[in-house]
């Protein structure tokens, strides 16, 4: 790695944390300006104890005060604090968990993401103007207009029952999760529609690559169609200008992800009082 | 010989003006030669007249319960069916359509009001206020924006002692936690725009700051910011019907989009209709609405000009 790369790693690591401590601080402030508190909707609460649970939690302090608490526990200690309906259940190890669930879907879909919608750019840029064309093009804008949620209830729908009735009962998928066999659904419920997205940029990348001289060239020398597409053409198609893009787009939104499952689960069960763990 | 009568040459030659076109006859002549966009267009046309009569008219109350079988199919009384709760399915599409037609443009307003201030200071007075204008949305760009957005609906009904979550609450949300692309792209523009002869000329002439903005930079921005604009509706109807798909938007029984898909989810097995109309209004509409925008970004696009 050279020097520039470690310093813009390093910028967008500071920017990342600043993002973070921001992000966290909003919410921090915005969910205390809920009137109430977390205990309120208990019944057969004395005013000692829930005098004694706000203490237990920190809560009877400034507002500023449990922020940096909350933070400084968070940078020295790794701790995300402690659940408030369940008492001893702890924030780090239950987000590593469901994390762990989110980067497996992820990296699925990724998979969806980068080898389907490459692969869609590439062939409909070769065939410009033809009907795989068309027909590759016409069914990425359909695929980016289709929403994750829309196609996993019907993904579902599909492989969870009518193949079980088209195929009498031999072929069923459970859905759910925990086994190989259950990832494709939500991996191309999730993947397909960036996939739309990443065969638009492709496609119009390599139409503009396959016209320069040394592709040209590539052809001309006698070259394996297989070498000239993927070694000439793509390499600089995706190198043109959306390298960096497409490195800065996955690991900014590799931090985000990992904030956003992060945030979503320290903020569920305050958001939805059904959900606790 | 007589030398033959030379023509006097015309002191004062005409010279026609190519006719001037306005910024939208123009964008349109070469939007309707679109086919795919015109498709878009004609379906959001059938959407917006949708919404407007189903705010007087729709065949059942959106909300009444019972009006035949729970979970019926489409039939010749109830065109897409019942719902799980005996609910006629086809009003409730056109309910959900007045819905996501007003989250769509409100957004897309309330974005636009957001964006454009903040892109026109930061671009054309650059240094200290760029800086901090740009470090925002860099900023900004960073938070998670469905989540942050999430938290909003919350404590926004709550601050505005709204209905809970109501629909300008969802449109507000979207709003705060997306205004960086419309602010972005005005500040790109204005950054190129201050430079051009035009500007120099109407500062030399004495104009004001607020003059140069109002009058030259804004009017030669406008068509990318329509373009931009017109891909936060489709983002804006897809954020309402995410939330209301997990029960966190939209309170029932507000006809959602998004929530009826929800409702269909559950008897999905037996009655797929119930989730099947929403979605493909859904789908349809958001269809439509990245067909006309990459129209449009086609037809604004200075570089296509003949």
């Amino acid at each position: 790695m050279t020097r520039g790369t470690v310093s813009y790693i390093g910028q967008r690591l500071v920017l990342i944390a600043i993002t973070t401590v921001l992000v966290s601080s909003i919410v921090f402030l915005l969910l205390h300006q809920i009137p109430g508190n977390a205990f309120l909707n208990e019944t057969r609460t004395s005013p000692e104890s829930l005098r004694a649970n706000l203490h237990h939690y920190g809560l009877d302090l400034p507002l500023t005060q449990q922020y940096l608490n909350w933070l400084s526990g968070v940078i020295f200690h790794g701790d995300l604090g402690e659940s408030l309906k369940n008492r001893g259940v702890f924030i780090t190890p239950l987000l590593i968990r469901e994390a762990s669930v989110s980067a497996t879907v992820g990296f699925y879909a990724l998979i969806v993401t980068i080898g389907l919608g490459l692969l869609l750019g590439i062939i409909a840029a070769l065939r410009q103007n033809t009907w795989v064309d068309y027909f590759a093009s016409s069914a990425s804008v359909i695929g980016y207009s289709i929403p994750s949620f829309v196609l996993a209830i019907f993904g579902l729908l599909l492989a969870g029952h009518y193949f079980y009735i088209w195929t009498g009962g031999t072929f069923y998928y459970v859905p759910g999760w925990g086994k190989l066999e259950q990832v494709p659904v939500p991996a191309l419920a999730l993947g397909l529609p960036y996939a739309s997205y990443v065969a638009r940029l492709t496609r119009a990348s390599m139409l503009e690559t396959i016209r320069t001289d040394y592709v040209r060239t590539a052809w001309a020398k006698g070259l394996k169609s297989r070498v000239v597409v993927l070694r000439h053409a793509l390499r600089n198609a995706l190198l043109a200008r959306d390298y960096n893009i497409v490195i800065g787009v996955f690991t900014f939104y590799a931090a985000l992800v990992g904030l956003a499952n992060l945030l979503v689960d320290v903020v569920y069960p305050v958001l939805d009082p059904r959900i606790r763990y | 010989m007589a030398l033959a009568a030379v023509p006097e040459p015309d002191l004062v030659t005409t010279y026609e003006m190519p006719a001037q076109v306005s910024l939208l006859s123009d964008a349109w002549n070469r939007i309707r030669r679109n086919r795919l966009a015109l498709v878009g267009a004609g379906i959001i046309a059938l959407l917006f007249v949708t919404a407007i009569i189903a705010t007087f008219w729709t065949p059942y109350p959106v909300w009444l319960q019972a009006v035949g079988p729970t979970y019926q199919g489409p039939s010749a009384a109830h065109p897409l069916g019942l719902d799980q709760a005996g609910r006629d399915i086809l009003s409730r599409i056109m309910g959900g359509a007045s819905i996501t037609v007003q989250v769509g443009i409100g957004s897309a307003i309330i974005v636009s009001l957001i964006g454009i201030p903040l892109g026109l200071l930061a671009g054309f007075y650059r240094g200290a206020v760029d800086t901090t204008i740009s470090f925002f949305i860099n900023i900004w760009y960073g938070i998670p924006d469905l989540l942050v957005a999430l938290i909003l609906v919350f404590v926004l009904s709550d601050a505005l002692h709204l209905i809970p979550r109501g629909i300008f609450v969802i449109v507000l949300a979207f709003s705060l936690t997306r205004w960086m692309d419309v602010a972005r792209l005005v500040r790109g523009q204005a950054l190129a725009l201050r430079e051009r002869e035009f500007v120099e000329a109407a500062r030399m002439s004495g104009a004001r700051d607020l003059r140069i903005v109002a009058s030259h930079i804004l009017p030669n921005a406008l068509g990318p910011i329509i373009v931009q604009a017109t891909f936060a509706i489709p983002a804006a109807v897809l954020f309402e019907a995410f939330l209301s798909f997990l029960g966190l938007g939209l309170p029932s029984p507000m006809p959602s989009w998004g929530a009826m898909a929800n409702d269909g989810y559950h008897g999905l097995d037996f009655a797929p209709h119930i989730a099947l109309a929403p979605t493909i209004a859904l789908s349809i509409t958001l269809m439509a609405f990245n067909w006309l925008g990459d129209g449009l970004r086609d037809a604004f696009d200075p570089r296509m000009r003949r």
